[in-house]
């Protein structure tokens, strides 16, 4: 990790949430004393089961509830500061975006919050239109749209700003895998131009795909944490891939590793997983596509969004 | 700016996006096009144009008003039941900004359904063909009215009391302050009684900033009654004193029958003098009659200041300040309150203040005497109500106190610097009041509560 990298942008100690009922009686302990760092530049995973306080953390980074207990910096600020806000993107766990609006007023909206000139906010607002796949459904309002084109809305509008801190909670929840696909090679590509994202998901497999270091929560609780590779390596086996061979040269290359190994040795073909499988099934029906009404694959990450911090 | 600016807007695309908005406002268009159909004066032209404007006005001013609460509970309440907010307050945006956004935006609604309101009336006047000269006169003017001065009657009402207690005329069980406003009652009215061969005289003080349009029209307008019907008029005279009680002007005694009674003035007197002296004879006769003037509008001097469409204006706007507190009232209720509670809460409140400026306006409050050892504890409990209704009055009257559909249906000129007060008041310092309640509240809240919280 470079020394950049090394800066924490998120730092949590402590952290305890306990809602109450009216009167102020402690109902459910949503979390229990977390400790979390979070560095520049890396995408942290979030994960757990539902209600397992993922969600209650993220808010309470973004000053959206009120922490019971515990220290909790976020850009260096608190949470509840209005200024640290300007540099940071968040998508909910559903897209509360206004219905009556269609997705370019959403992006002019939300722009002029962070109070960005019309002619930024319009340049910005037509490359991420552009990079959602939402460009020739721009003008119809987010009210019509199926879940996965309003998510799409959502995420836009989470990065209007360029913020430095990503933070996307089950950003792939609605979508399609290609849409699914796009965000995850998005969060990576924000990575690389070093921006750190939050990410918060109980779909293992994006988070294996993209994260860094990841922590898993259960009941309030961080029950492991460390880098994805740390906590998923095996280090008792090992896979060799290598072209095929004829069957007779197969089961001597076998005999001679189980010699080597003293163990039981499998041998089968690799297989493509089945989103990277859909994806390339999609793509080349995309080649012979015409007027969709749903949302388009979607383009490249936003040219504004290239530029490295 | 730019972030009050973009809640302002997104306040205004969910108004019109609204079936509340959409149907309030055909409501009151139907309201405004469709009363002067209905409504019959007293069967003269002036008549109808009062009740026709009357009206038009307070319907208008009740309809915005009521969406206004409605729309201003929701704008933020909903947005945080709905969580949209929760996407707003994830940006560099203060609860300041988010409750001037609403409050701008609110407030442009309003402007335009009271704008439509307006030209609709005006419209109206004009379709039914209320602009005759005697209309032009009476009701389509501006007129600046000046009253008496209050006159003090305090001390009168203390050497009454004192002299019918002296004369133990009064019991000791006997509620002072019941006496005391009976007595206050019976002093007031005795001044506004003049028998034959006597004099009565007012001083009128004349506000400054008074200017006459110059084409004539000031004069002193009495309404007064005689004792008993008869065919045959009174005679009586006018004079007009200066404050040193120099005569400005005079009228010989002539005939005048019981009602109204004009009396034109040289515009002179209300701009060359900051106060004038009015002096009434009833002039002894042998058909002389005792005259009692009317305790409302029994003398007054109008002066004519301006046209009715400056002054349309001005009651509008006093429309607009008014709607504009309740749009804060409801915003900041909204802010810290569910929608239903907060409309329950803000409607609450407008008939509490209702009912306690009813009270206080009314007296139907009798007074608790002085020194009193709350013998009883219906008396204490009326003590305690009187003291909350005197508070909430202290705080509403200022509200209840404007009258712009009146004013503007009698020809009454509406100043600017009445004007001006109440925005200062209404406009700024309430609603400021609110919007410091509104921000901090809204601060304070969690925005992201589970469900069930």
């Amino acid at each position: 990790m470079s020394e950049a990298k090394s800066e924490a942008i998120v730092s949590v100690k402590g952290l305890r949430k306990t809602f109450r009922d009216f009167w102020g009686r402690a109902k459910v302990e949503a979390v229990r004393g977390i400790d979390l760092e979070i560095r520049k530049g890396e995408i942290f995973g979030l994960l757990g089961p539902n209600g397992s306080g993922k969600s209650t953390t993220i808010k309470i980074l973004l000053g959206l509830l009120h922490a019971t207990g515990g220290d909790v910096s976020v850009l260096g600020k608190s949470p509840s500061s209005v200024k640290s806000k300007e540099r940071i993107g968040y998508l909910p766990e559903e897209t509360y975006v206004y219905s009556y609006l269609t997705p370019r007023e959403t992006l002019m909206f939300y722009g002029r919050l962070f109070d960005m000139d019309n002619a930024r906010i319009k340049e910005r607002t037509q490359q991420l239109l552009e990079m959602v796949g939402l460009t020739h459904v721009s003008d119809r309002q987010v009210g019509e749209f199926s879940k996965g084109m309003a998510r799409r809305t959502g995420l836009a509008q989470a990065l209007i700003n360029d913020p430095d801190l990503v933070i996307l909670d089950e950003p792939t929840s609605g979508l399609d895998p290609i849409g699914c696909r796009q965000v995850k090679d998005l969060m990576l590509e924000l990575a690389r131009n070093g921006k750190t994202i939050l990410l918060s998901s109980h779909l293992l497999a994006d988070v294996e795909d993209v994260c860094d270091r990841v922590a898993i929560l259960f009941n309030g609780e961080i029950k492991a944490e460390g880098k994805v590779e740390d906590l998923l390596k095996e280090t008792d086996s090992l896979s060799l891939t290598m072209p095929s061979v004829e069957e007779g040269k197969l089961e001597e290359i076998r005999q001679f590793a189980a010699k080597l190994s003293g163990g039981a040795v499998q041998v089968d073909h690799p297989s493509m997983d089945l989103e990277s499988f859909f994806v390339d099934v999609v793509n080349r029906a995309g080649d012979e596509k015409g007027e969709m009404s749903g949302a388009a694959s979607g383009t490249d990450i936003a040219e504004f969004l290239k530029n490295v911090s | 700016m730019r972030k009050i600016g973009a809640i302002f807007w997104l306040t205004l695309k969910s108004a019109v996006r609204s079936r509340l908005f959409a149907g309030s406002a055909l409501l009151l268009f139907a309201c405004m096009a469709g009363l002067p159909f209905l409504v019959k004066g007293d069967g003269t032209a002036v008549g109808e144009a009062r009740v026709l404007i009357y009206y038009n006005i307070g319907i208008a001013g009740m309809l915005v008003g009521v969406l206004a609460l409605l729309q201003a509970c929701g704008a933020v309440s909903q947005e945080i039941s709905e969580r949209q907010i929760q996407l707003v307050r994830a940006k560099p945006v203060s609860t300041m900004h988010i409750w001037l956004g609403k409050w701008l935006g609110v407030l442009c609604v309003n402007a335009v359904l009271i704008a439509v309101a307006g030209t609709t009336t005006r419209a109206a006047i004009w379709a039914r063909g209320l602009a005759g000269d005697d209309v032009k006169a009476e009701v389509l003017t501006a007129r600046r009215r000046i009253a008496p001065a209050e006159e003090r009657v305090e001390y009168e009402v203390d050497h009454l009391y004192l002299e019918m207690k002296e004369a133990g005329r009064i019991l000791p069980e006997s509620d002072e302050s019941a006496i005391r406003q009976q007595l206050k009652l019976a002093i007031v009215s005795a001044r506004t009684t003049i028998g034959p061969g006597q004099q009565r005289r007012w001083r009128m003080e004349i506000p400054t900033g008074t200017a006459p349009k110059g084409s004539g029209g000031t004069e002193l307008r009495s309404l007064f009654n005689a004792a008993y019907r008869d065919e045959k008029p009174m005679l009586c005279s006018w004079r007009i004193l200066s404050d040193e009680g120099d005569e400005l002007y005079s009228v010989a005694p002539a005939a005048y029958m019981d009602g109204l009674n004009r009396l034109p003035l040289p515009e002179e007197l209300v701009t060359e003098h900051s106060s004038l002296v009015v002096e009434f004879t009833n002039e002894e006769t042998r058909d002389g009659r005792t005259v009692i003037f009317n305790e409302r509008r029994g003398l007054e001097i109008l002066v004519n200041e301006g046209g009715f469409g400056a002054n349309m204006f001005r009651a509008l706007l006093v429309v607009f300040i008014i709607t504009g507190l309740v749009a804060a009232l409801g915003l900041t209720m909204g802010a810290v309150l569910s929608f239903p509670v907060a409309v329950f809460a803000s409607v609450g409140l407008v008939i509490a203040s209702l009912i306690a400026h009813f009270f206080m306006a009314t007296e139907v409050i009798p007074h608790s005497h002085d020194g009193c050892d709350h013998a009883s504890h219906e008396e204490f409990q009326l003590e305690i109500g009187e003291k909350m209704a005197a508070g909430f009055e202290r705080i509403i009257g200022p509200v209840f106190s404007q009258k712009p559909a009146e004013l503007l249906s009698e020809g009454l000129l509406i100043a600017w610097e009445d004007v001006a007060g109440t925005a200062l008041l209404l406009f700024v310092v309430y609603p400021l009041l609110l919007f410091m309640g509104g921000a901090l509240g809204l601060g304070r809240r969690q925005l992201a509560l589970p469900e069930s919280f």
